[in-house]
């Protein structure tokens, strides 16, 4: 009796030793695909004097996971309505040259967007909540009103870098702007436009706030293409903005360009427009997340959609194109 | 004929209430001459009594010829003394410690009446060094958090959350002067030196109206005063830091001293880790110290004077050298130091055998500075070209305070305590310099330094109304100003307990709170980059107000009790979502937003207090949550503070004299995660600057880590011999591995199916050992 006593003691105290260890290691946390449900995503942001388009797609389960396929979806009933009023119904765009088949997922309606008009977009599938979204094209009321290259230099990697300075005038208020820089290559006499074309290299610029002289900082709306920011920013309708840190890359600077070529200079185009509060938070929501994805002492953030019961942006850009030509020495 | 009335009444009172014999004086420790902060003086003829200020201050009037006192301390032999009472006399009473058994709580029947009020919890430094320590540190906050109510922020943190509260909520006070960042080592230590401290009080409600500025919770850290009799000292070696404490008389009876030091030499870890190579050099280093020194001397029985000081410091570096050529090389290096400062001047005196004052001048500071420097050397033609880009970022606060209080005890029913403080805030909450020479660059910025002046005044009155009912109330009033806006704040309090029977109290109490310092942060680690900030024009301060009931039954071995509490907060601020805390650039003010939140739990305690076995068992079931407009969508969301239970259980057992063993079994909830749960990748046409992925996050917080549990061992074994004692402590940290989850990473390319976390860990099984020698 006493030897089953101690069998069992030593018994209970073993299973216990073995249920507290047996919890030491941690599984990794599996959250299941068949718990997903996906929404639609809508990405659409038209231009004046442009037809609107977008792509349709759903969500996916693993932001990440490149085996997973990307699901277009096709044959959507998708309506538009300019002030209230229907204008029409969007149709799949036809693919060239493919007879019967339409690109995956894009679609198109041939009407030209008026500024200062509000639209509205209704999309149905089958299997799908159905989706809408509702924005403007705003009125642009911005203007540059100054230009300014501030300088030029080199690193010790004799990387060439110039300062632009912007001065952006709007006497409207409570907006939203969008801003983007484009190199545009060595404007030649003697080369024609494609070649152009072809010195386009990849289109970086920094509007690095570890950078900005004026202490005022813009949120940078996107990760290194373009910023958004708003009117909090302007003085007496007047904003000064330095574009730092320009950076060329991989341009021969001796190529085409000589001491008897009386039209030599780099080209850099300025886009800026009035953006609607939408798409001022979808890209700048945006940004961060690519921003702070690797930042783990940052806070997570969703990107601020318009897309009611889905994700994307449906949002009208009216934008301004303003050429600054540089000197080359 | 009205105004004689009156004023025969008043005389009549006076000279009744001023006619009976008050007894007076100290309560100290016989053998060092410390004073006894709480200890209880009950007169066994009429029921009435008292207990000693924070001074050790006692002051008890009696209405009749005589008195027998009975005397009593946690840890001390009780005394007895027949005292005839011919008139007011001053009374300096010493008691003997209790050497044999070291029971940590002694406690007679009598002085359950006395026993703390709601909500608060006291621990004594001998309690605390019998329970396991983490990687053999001591830590009084670590036992803290090993009350009910209290929780760690994260694992192996010495951050304390109280009753759903932030870091920032709790006002933590070293000898009456608030700390801002009692930790070292990333939150994982606490500042205090156990050598150096006397007594340690947590309230977690029903705060007395002599406390202010913050909402959750008081800490009042006590450091000793050293003893007057004889000099004394240990020495301690863990396996992460020493300790040293000396103390002595500088004048016998008048004037003593205590010197305490702790020094890190966790650099010797990192060592074997730094790199050597032809080309490359990586170094890491890092230390932390404490310091605390007291000095006080007794001019009279009327008058004493306190001079203190603490300071401590975090200091980190890192460098790492690439040589690319003999031309040609870089260094990445980058510095951390952060650490307190705090000195204090008090000046005791006894105005009258019921009026004790106080009044103290201090100055607190708490700095951060962090600087990354990128250099490279180039050396063409026999030149050597240095070139340096760095980035300086600091944090500060200083207060500069002068605070002056009264206790006044007109008779054995009515304690009165009164004062008023003046508090000069400096804050310099994130500063930046950058400098590229290279591009002949240099700016900086950040928020501006901004100055506030902080009074605060308060009343309170301590009664025991009649021998069932005590009642504490009083009344607490703050103004702050700042950039030219004022605030104020009336803070009624009221708390109060009725004895059922002998033993079972019912407790219950309300209190309002206001806080004009805010900290950010965003990990509930405790990092030194966390940024205390003010209250501003545009940024009002934290509010709360909570309301607590209880039951609580107490004998001379147990203690049960019971507590809920309920808690509003208002104007509580977070980083707004998508908030670069590490984006020095950008003023605070412009990465937060304001919101509410509330807490509410019920808390368990069942306390042994005597014999060979005590020790606890702590249960917390509560609820925190937030709601902030432009955080998750406006929708509530749980704080990153809650846990929905939280248990502790604690003992420690005295096998011999010599011998003893110490556990502490956690057991809670795990922390809160924000979790991707899906994602976006379609295509913006004609748009190229977008970002193709998007992430989709669940609500903040929603998502609750595996359970946390951990069991911590130690063994303890003390000599004491004539001239010098030796205590050897064995532990494990964890003792049976337990990976609990710190934080979770993200698979990113897990397979399409799934998400994939895994959840990494911290500390593993610690084991340490520490050698003390006392003398």
């Amino acid at each position: 009796m006493y030897f089953v006593k101690l069998v069992s003691r030593i018994w209970m105290v073993g299973y216990a030793g073995i249920l507290i260890f047996s919890s030491c290691q941690i599984d990794p946390i599996i959250f299941k695909a068949r718990d997903f449900e996906p929404k639609l995503e809508l990405k659409c942001i038209f231009y004046q004097g442009d037809t609107i388009r977008f792509t349709l797609t759903r969500s996916v389960f693993s932001p990440f996971g490149l085996d997973e396929e990307l699901i277009y979806i096709d044959g959507a009933n998708a309506d538009l309505f300019e002030d209230g009023e229907y204008v029409g119904s969007f149709y799949q765009v036809p693919c060239n040259g493919c007879e019967n088949y339409t690109y995956d997922g894009y679609y198109k309606i041939d009407h030209i967007p008026q500024a200062g008009r509000s639209y509205r977009i209704e999309v149905s599938v089958a299997g799908y909540p159905s989706i809408q979204a509702e924005t403007e094209l705003p009125i642009s009321g911005v203007n540059v009103i100054n230009l300014l290259v501030n300088r030029r230099y080199f690193d010790v990697q004799s990387t060439e870098f110039y300062d632009l300075g912007v001065q952006l005038f709007d006497e409207l208020h409570n907006n939203y702007y969008l801003m983007n820089v484009d190199y545009e290559g060595i404007i030649l006499s003697s080369i024609d436009n494609d070649t152009i074309r072809r010195w386009v290299y990849d289109q970086r610029f920094k509007v690095s706030p570890n950078y900005l002289m004026n202490n005022l900082e813009p949120h940078n709306g996107s990760s290194y293409r373009s910023i958004v920011f708003s009117d909090s920013y302007f003085s007496n309708s007047i904003f000064n903005i330095e574009l730092k840190e320009l950076e060329r890359l991989n341009i021969d600077l001796d190529q085409g360009c000589n001491a008897e070529n009386v039209y030599c200079k780099r080209l850099f185009k300025i886009h800026v427009g009035n953006i609607t509060k939408e798409l001022y938070d979808y890209l700048y929501t945006s940004a961060l997340q690519d921003i702070n994805y690797k930042d783990p002492f940052s806070e997570p953030v969703n990107i601020i959609s318009n897309i009611e019961n889905g994700y994307g942006i449906f949002a009208g850009y009216n934008r301004s194109v303003y050429p600054i030509f540089i000197d080359i020495p | 004929m009205r105004r004689v009335y009156f004023i025969s009444i008043n005389l009549l009172l006076t000279t009744f209430v001023f006619s009976q014999p008050t007894l007076s004086g100290y309560v100290r420790d016989s053998s060092t001459g410390e004073n006894l902060i709480g200890a209880t003086i009950i007169d066994s003829s009429s029921g009435k009594g008292t207990v000693t200020n924070t001074y050790g201050y006692y002051s008890l009037t009696l209405a009749q010829d005589s008195a027998i006192l009975q005397v009593s301390y946690v840890g001390y032999v009780r005394q007895t003394l027949r005292i005839a009472l011919t008139g007011s006399q001053t009374l300096n009473i010493s008691l003997q410690p209790d050497s044999g058994l070291k029971e940590v709580v002694v406690t007679s029947e009598e002085t359950l009446d006395m026993l703390p009020s709601m909500s608060t919890v006291k621990l004594t430094v001998e309690q605390i060094n019998n329970l396991p320590a983490t990687m053999g540190e001591t830590d009084i906050m670590k036992a803290i958090q090993l009350m009910p109510g209290i929780s760690a922020g994260a694992e192996g943190s010495a951050n304390v959350h109280v009753r759903g509260g932030g870091p920032d909520q709790n006002l933590t006070l070293l000898d009456g002067v608030p700390l801002y960042n009692p930790s070292h080592l990333y939150g994982f230590f606490s500042v205090f030196n156990p050598e150096a401290i006397n007594n340690i009080e947590v309230i977690k409600g029903g705060f007395p109206a002599r406390y202010g500025g913050r909402l959750s919770s008081v800490i009042d850290v006590t450091m000793k005063e050293g003893s007057n009799q004889s000099f004394g000292g240990s020495v301690t070696v863990g396996p992460l830091a020493s300790k040293l404490s000396l103390e002595g008389p500088i004048w016998k009876d008048r004037t003593s001293f205590i010197v305490s030091g702790r020094r890190s030499y966790i650099g010797l870890i990192y060592n074997p880790f730094e790199r050597f190579g032809d080309d490359f050099d990586i170094a890491r280093d890092y230390a932390f110290y404490d310091f605390n020194a007291k000095v006080n001397h007794i001019f009279s029985d009327k008058s004493r004077l306190y001079i203190s000081m603490y300071q401590g410091l975090d200091d980190f570096s890192s460098s790492d050298t690439q040589v690319y050529s003999p031309f040609y090389r870089s260094t990445d290096a980058s510095t951390m130091r952060w650490g307190n400062g705090v000195a204090v001047i008090r000046w005791n005196y006894v105005l009258h055998p019921k009026v004790f004052t106080n009044l103290s001048v201090s100055t607190n500071d708490f700095h951060f500075r962090t600087k990354q420097a990128f250099t490279t050397q180039e050396t063409t033609n026999d030149v050597t070209t240095t070139r340096i880009d760095q980035m300086v970022y600091r944090n500060r606060i200083t207060d500069y305070t002068v605070k002056w209080d009264a206790d006044y005890y007109p008779n054995a029913i009515h304690t009165i305590k009164a004062g008023a403080s003046a508090i000069f805030h400096k804050y310099a909450p994130g500063l930046y310099r950058i400098t590229q020479e290279a591009a002949d660059l240099s700016n900086g910025g950040g928020a501006e330094q901004t100055d506030a002046m902080e009074y605060a005044f308060f009343v309170e009155d301590d009664m025991q109304l009649h021998r069932l009912l005590r009642l504490n109330v009083g009344v607490h009033q703050s103004i702050f100003t700042v950039q030219g806006r004022t605030y104020t704040s009336t803070q009624p309090r009221i708390s109060g307990r009725y004895t059922l029977t002998k033993g079972l109290s019912l407790k219950a109490s309300f209190a309002t709170m206001q806080q004009y310092n805010h900290l950010l942060t965003n990990t509930g680690v405790g990092l030194p980059t966390d940024l205390w900030v003010p209250t501003t024009r545009d940024v009002k301060p934290q509010t709360s107000e909570q309301w607590a009931l209880g039951l609580v039954r107490a004998t001379a071995n147990w203690e049960i009790s019971l507590e809920g509490y309920t808690k509003q907060m208002d104007g509580l601020i977070e980083y707004e979502e998508g908030a670069r805390v590490t984006a020095t650039y950008e003023p605070w003010y412009d990465k937060v937003t304001d919101g509410d939140g509330y807490s509410r739990g019920l808390e368990v305690l069942i306390q042994r207090k005597t014999g060979k076995l005590t020790g606890w068992l702590a249960y917390t079931l509560s609820k925190t949550q937030r709601q902030f407009d432009e955080i998750n969508g406006g929708e509530p969301f749980y704080s990153r503070y809650d846990r929905r239970h939280d248990l502790s259980l604690t003992g420690t057992y005295q096998f011999a004299n010599k011998w003893s063993a110490g556990a502490v079994w956690i057991v809670s909830s795990g922390n809160r995660a924000t979790v991707i749960k899906g994602g976006t990748r379609g295509e913006l046409l004609g748009f190229p600057y977008d970002r193709l992925s998007g992430i989709i996050y669940s609500n903040r917080n929603a998502f609750v880590l595996p359970t946390y549990h951990r069991l911590d061992l130690s063994v303890q074994w003390a000599s004491i011999g004539e001239k010098l004692g030796h205590e050897v402590v064995l532990g494990v940290y964890n003792a049976y591995a337990r990976e609990n989850a710190f934080y979770l990473d993200y698979q990113r390319f897990s397979p399409a199916d799934r998400i994939v976390y895994f959840p990494r860990s911290l500390l593993p099984i610690i084991p340490y050992m520490n050698y003390t020698v006392r003398f």
